[in-house]
């Protein structure tokens, strides 16, 4: 039996069989290797005793081998595939053909994951990875207007930081709010965005991936090369409505041997003034957004190599440069804000991946990041201390952090069915913030995390303990303030039929998050004294996928319901700049909810159609304090039905795609009332594109899309209006 | 499977079909007390400040003879004014037949009706903060360094964005002004940039509308009050650290400092003779987070010794933020402001100091106005 695992930063998906070795020299290889950790020892025996608890499942699955193989690789493989039209396909398996709608990593996955890649229709559409993550089940996109407004994913109402978001399998350093801003990531960079819910599938990555309750993977786009195809490009051109304009660039070249070359650049520019109106049925006003511009570049150049021995290395460097306005909320008789934010980010990360035997793989990574982000207010006018003078000037911050991370992790198949990973991670985080008096907090946080993955035919369990330790500088009393705990996860899936056409699985996962330094250090004008948010979630799932010949090729179905508990969750609500935030301890959130997601394939002729629908429902309340004012009110920006729908019909030539985004009502504040209220909003999205082979090698895309097509006047947070009809054509060439 | 499809499609378009939106906001009316059992007194606006960026600023309204709290009038007294009230209210006085109601992150000062809150017409001042009255003049305190000055007879019914007549230049970020004789005291926070806090006061000289003098106290002034006695009453907040707050009294005509009362004051309020106060938990990082309400004489400058709040009911109060006395009673009025977030509540308090009566209002109850 082969164990197909996805190497990170690789282009090409290696299959292996790994054989026996000998145990006890690879528990001393681990321990070897991770001696510096102390904890991790002690982990290590609590997770021996996992080990052995999990064991006697062993002999509960009984499968055929071929049956089990099927299902390993793709669910049924055996059909032919329907070639894709447009794009190309990253990740393939050798020797088995894909299914056009339907993933590997969706069908074999404990835990519930949705995966969109580049060649699906919508994707020419997005500008950033929110505008795809949008289309998740179970997710609350907070978007704070245009093209450059603030970003952030909510999954399961658990809140953003409960959701890490990583870039090639490594965490991205949380950004100035604690939160990562989705609206800096181009989509022409990216190749594939998964959200794993829990991530037990995926063991063989760095422990920081199991630290939150939720995963979203974002991958750079790495077409595969081959000798037939040994070097490739793309250029997109695109304009669009308020001034937008947008030009990437992406290259890559096989070179030797050994190893690719891969590199993108990207630029975007936009004015944002888009109009929008508020009105209350006796008054109604129309006005322009104003202070919405937009520059933002990036680059990117990465070296992949492969080898031999089937070891792998990478390198990989990244700069990114935003410059924009923050057009703030729309209040009565103050329609600007003359905020302003410049920011970048660099870093350089390699990976380098080796089977050390036949049984055994390391994967060593390191990234160093160094972001920096100005602020100013040219309303306020502050005293600055400045080489012993004091002088006036705009408000103006500036934050730099760097961070260091490196993981190891090892991955062991204890037997053919059985492995077991064991990570370790350190990251150390400085942030320079030039507050008149304040010291520079800077971070220690360890990460050591023992994963195990059993998948026997119809039955997979898995299940993961993590240590956390944290040594915090706190700049306050000037006293290293220290947290450890221990985060345990447990995830099963059972095929309860010999068709395994339908999947029942189950997930427990306990997690905490720390405050982030912009929780604690960012306010001037007090401090605020935050404990960390510790998380349960407990889920229970259906999936049925089955596919057949004929017009009718797929149907996913998959229905989630969960029971989420949240303590001393931290809200951040948002005041009239993007940049500060109100903080507080929320106290006690429970939440109850319900994803489901139907996806569907037809084929007819020479066309595909494809339908994907989802709905969330959610049921996310305050428990702080009994008697207040706001027990068992609505959370914040929780909708109660939320859901998409979207719709592709594509042929070689001619793609068309439909997508309906609804929101349901919502409170834009803990206590739910008439004032608070935020009315729900739906959009409707077209857009059409036709390919053509302009030349030999060079294929063409031209790509006209209408978003809001209906033109309503939305706020997705309250004040922060969203912008109505727009439209955007581009046309792409590969070569 | 296209049925069913479509079967999704039908449930999908009933679920999104109707968007409701909420239109004008009506009041919450509550009977708070019996009618006419409030005794003499008098009806008074209370202004809640909203959160910062919410637009979520509210005007409530009490009648003390039907004994109704009226939560959130201006939507439906004023619906054709755009976005509402707006964010941030930061003062709301009587003057004249007028009622005026500072809205700080709304860079105006509303004018409304003094009986029927109606809008009349609104200053356009940026970053405003307080205001006093003068001889049919109103003085509004700007964060950006001045007070600017409008003459009241301009501000009629219909007069619609009404600009300052005139600006006056004072000291960094000021906060709270009053007026004694022909003089007005400014005091300026400096709030903009800690540690460097701003620690004068401006004396300005009405007729002639220029600064005469400044006087330094303490660092972060904060408000400035009034009494019947010939003093200036001026509060400084400290730097919520190991600077504690405390209020200075000065002579109104000279301007010359009478006493540094060490007390560290959070809100104050006069009447007649008594100064009623509570102090400020000032000091975030340590421990001084113990609150008592107290009433200083300002006839002899000491301290009146005596609590205006019971134990029990200081019990109660979360976040102490408005305080004021019926100018026609002896209720207290105070307002706890809870976590900030969420709607507050305000109390009247009897003289015993226990509380006769309390209401939910919206969302940082902070200044009280009474309709004389």
């Amino acid at each position: 039996m082969s164990v197909c695992d996805q190497v990170v930063l690789s282009p090409v998906v290696v299959c292996r069989s790994i054989a026996v070795d000998d145990l006890a020299g690879v528990l001393l290889l681990n321990l070897f290797m991770h001696f510096a950790i102390k904890k991790v020892i002690q982990g290590w025996g609590v997770s021996l005793i996992l080990l052995t608890a999990v064991s006697p499942f062993v002999s509960f699955a009984q499968k055929s081998a071929a049956v089990a193989a099927g299902h390993k690789l793709l669910g049924n493989a055996a059909s032919k595939d329907t070639i894709h039209p447009l794009g190309d396909t990253i990740h393939l398996l050798q020797d088995v053909s894909v299914q056009a709608a339907i993933l590997p990593q969706v069908l074999t996955s404990i835990d519930p994951v949705q995966i969109v890649t580049r060649d699906l229709p919508q994707w020419q559409d997005g500008m950033n990875a929110a505008d795809m993550i949008r289309y998740f089940s179970g997710v609350q996109l907070k978007d704070y207007g245009g093209v450059g407004g603030l970003k952030t994913v909510n999954v399961r109402s658990l809140g953003t930081r409960h959701t890490a978001v990583l870039l090639d399998g490594l965490p991205l350093e949380n950004a100035q709010n604690g939160q990562v801003d989705l609206g800096r990531y181009a989509l022409s960079d990216l190749g594939r965005i998964s959200l794993y819910k829990n991530q037990n599938s995926r063991i063989f990555q760095p422990a920081t991936a199991f630290a939150s309750s939720n995963a979203i993977y974002l991958e750079t786009r790495a077409d595969p090369l081959d000798s037939s195809r040994p070097a490739k490009g793309s250029l997109t051109l695109q304009t669009g409505s308020y001034g937008l304009t947008n030009a990437s660039l992406y290259g890559a070249t096989k070179w030797g041997k050994h190893w690719q070359l891969q590199g993108s650049i990207s630029s975007l520019m936009t004015r944002g003034d888009y109009p929008y109106t508020y009105t209350n049925g006796v008054y109604d006003t129309t006005l322009n957004r104003s202070n919405g511009d937009v520059k933002r570049f990036q680059g990117r150049v990465g070296l992949y190599g492969n080898f031999d021995d089937s070891s792998t290395f990478s390198i990989v460097a990244y700069g990114f440069r935003r410059q924009m306005g923050l057009p703030g909320a729309i209040v009565s008789n103050k329609f600007t804000n003359r905020e302003r934010q410049d920011e970048s980010d660099y870093y350089l990360q390699t990976a380098f991946v080796k089977p050390v035997t036949v049984r055994d793989k390391l994967k060593l990574q390191f990234k160093y990041n160094r972001s920096y982000l100005r602020y100013s207010n040219p309303d306020i006018t502050k005293l600055y201390i400045i080489k012993g003078d004091t002088i006036p000037g705009p408000l103006t911050n500036h934050y730099r952090q760097s961070s260091y991370f490196f993981s190891a992790a090892n991955l062991y198949k204890l037997t053919k069915d059985w492995e077991v990973d064991l990570s370790a991670d350190i990251h150390y985080d400085y942030l320079n913030m030039d507050l008149n008096g304040q010291s520079n907090p800077s971070r220690w946080t360890g990460y050591a995390a023992l994963a195990s993955h059993f998948d026997k035919g119809r039955l997979q369990l898995a299940g993961n303990l993590l240590y956390t330790g944290v040594y915090d500088h706190q700049q306050i009393s000037s006293d290293w303030i220290s947290s450890d705990k221990l985060s345990p996860s447990l995830s099963a899936s059972w095929q309860p039929f010999a068709t395994n056409a339908v999947k029942i699985r189950a997930f427990y996962k306990k997690s905490f998050q720390m405050p982030t330094f912009n929780d604690l250090y960012l306010t001037e004008y007090n401090q605020t004294a935050l404990r960390p948010e510790n998380s349960e979630q407990y889920n229970l799932g259906l999936y049925f996928y089955k596919n057949w010949q004929g017009v009718f090729k797929t149907l996913l179905l998959e229905a989630d319901v969960y029971y989420n508990r949240v303590k001393d969750k931290i809200v951040a609500i948002p005041t009239t700049s993007l940049f500060r935030w109100q903080m507080t301890n929320l106290g006690l959130a429970k939440i109850k909810g319900l994803d489901f997601t139907a996806k569907t394939a037809l084929s007819l002729s020479a066309w595909l159609f494809e339908g994907t629908l989802q709905y969330t429902y959610q049921d996310a309340k305050d428990y702080t304090a009994p008697g207040s004012v706001t027990y068992k009110n609505i959370l914040p920006y929780i909708p109660e039905h939320s859901g998409s729908f979207t719709f592709a019909a594509y042929n070689k030539h001619i793609g068309f795609h439909y997508s309906f985004i609804y929101d349901g009502q919502r409170y834009s504040e803990r206590f739910n009332s008439l004032v608070s209220y935020v009315p729900a909003w739906y959009t409707h999205d077209l857009s059409v594109s036709y390919g053509w082979q302009l030349h030999e090698g060079i294929k063409s895309t031209l790509l006209l899309s209408l978003d809001n097509v209906l033109n309503q006047h939305y706020d997705v947070i309250e004040n922060y209006p969203m912008p109505g009809r727009n439209f955007k054509a581009g046309v792409q060439f590969e070569f | 499977m296209y049925k069913t499809i479509l079967l999704l499609l039908l449930v999908l378009t009933a679920i999104i079909g109707c968007r409701r939106e909420v239109g004008v906001i009506p009041p919450e009316t509550t009977q708070v007390m019996p009618a006419g059992s409030y005794g003499a007194g008098a009806d008074f606006y209370l202004l809640n400040e909203g959160n910062m960026g919410s637009n979520h600023c509210s005007l409530d309204f009490f009648d003390h003879q039907q004994g109704t709290y009226a939560l959130n009038i201006y939507g439906s007294v004023n619906p054709a004014a755009t976005l509402g009230l707006g964010d941030v209210g930061n003062d709301i006085q009587v003057y004249g037949g007028k009622l005026y109601v500072v809205v700080n992150e709304s860079d105006k000062v509303e004018v409304l009706d003094k009986y029927t809150a109606v809008k009349l017409c609104q200053i356009s001042i940026e970053n405003c903060r307080s205001l006093a009255f003068w001889k049919g003049k109103v003085f509004i305190t700007s964060y950006k360094g001045f007070v600017g000055v409008v003459d009241t007879l301009k501000l009629q019914n219909g007069a619609g964005t009404v600009s300052l007549d005139s600006k006056i230049t004072v000291g960094r970020e000021p906060e709270g002004l009053a007026v004694a004789g022909d003089r007005l005291y400014v005091a300026n926070s400096g709030g903009y940039s800690p540690p460097i806090y701003d620690n004068r006061v401006s004396v300005i000289d009405l007729p002639g509308e220029t600064v005469s003098r400044s006087i330094e106290l303490d660092i972060n002034l904060g408000d400035v009050q009034a009494d019947n006695y010939g003093h200036i009453i001026v509060s400084a907040r400290g730097d919520y650290g190991a600077i504690a707050p405390s209020f200075f009294v000065l002579n109104a005509v000279t301007g010359d400092l009478l006493k540094h009362v060490e007390i560290p004051v959070g809100n104050f309020t006069i009447k007649d003779s008594l100064m009623y106060l509570f102090t400020s938990p000032y000091d975030y990082g340590g421990g001084k987070n113990q609150i008592t309400y107290e009433t200083y004489n300002l006839k002899t400058l000491h301290p009146a010794n005596k609590s205006f709040l019971s134990d029990k009911a200081a019990a109660k109060i979360k976040s102490p933020y408005a305080l004021a006395v019926d100018p026609e009673s002896d209720k207290i009025l105070l307002s706890d402001a809870g976590d900030h977030i969420s709607p507050g509540s305000l109390y009247w308090i009897n003289k015993d100091g226990a509380v006769s009566w309390q209401v939910q209002t919206g969302e940082i109850p902070g200044h009280i106005a009474f309709v004389q």
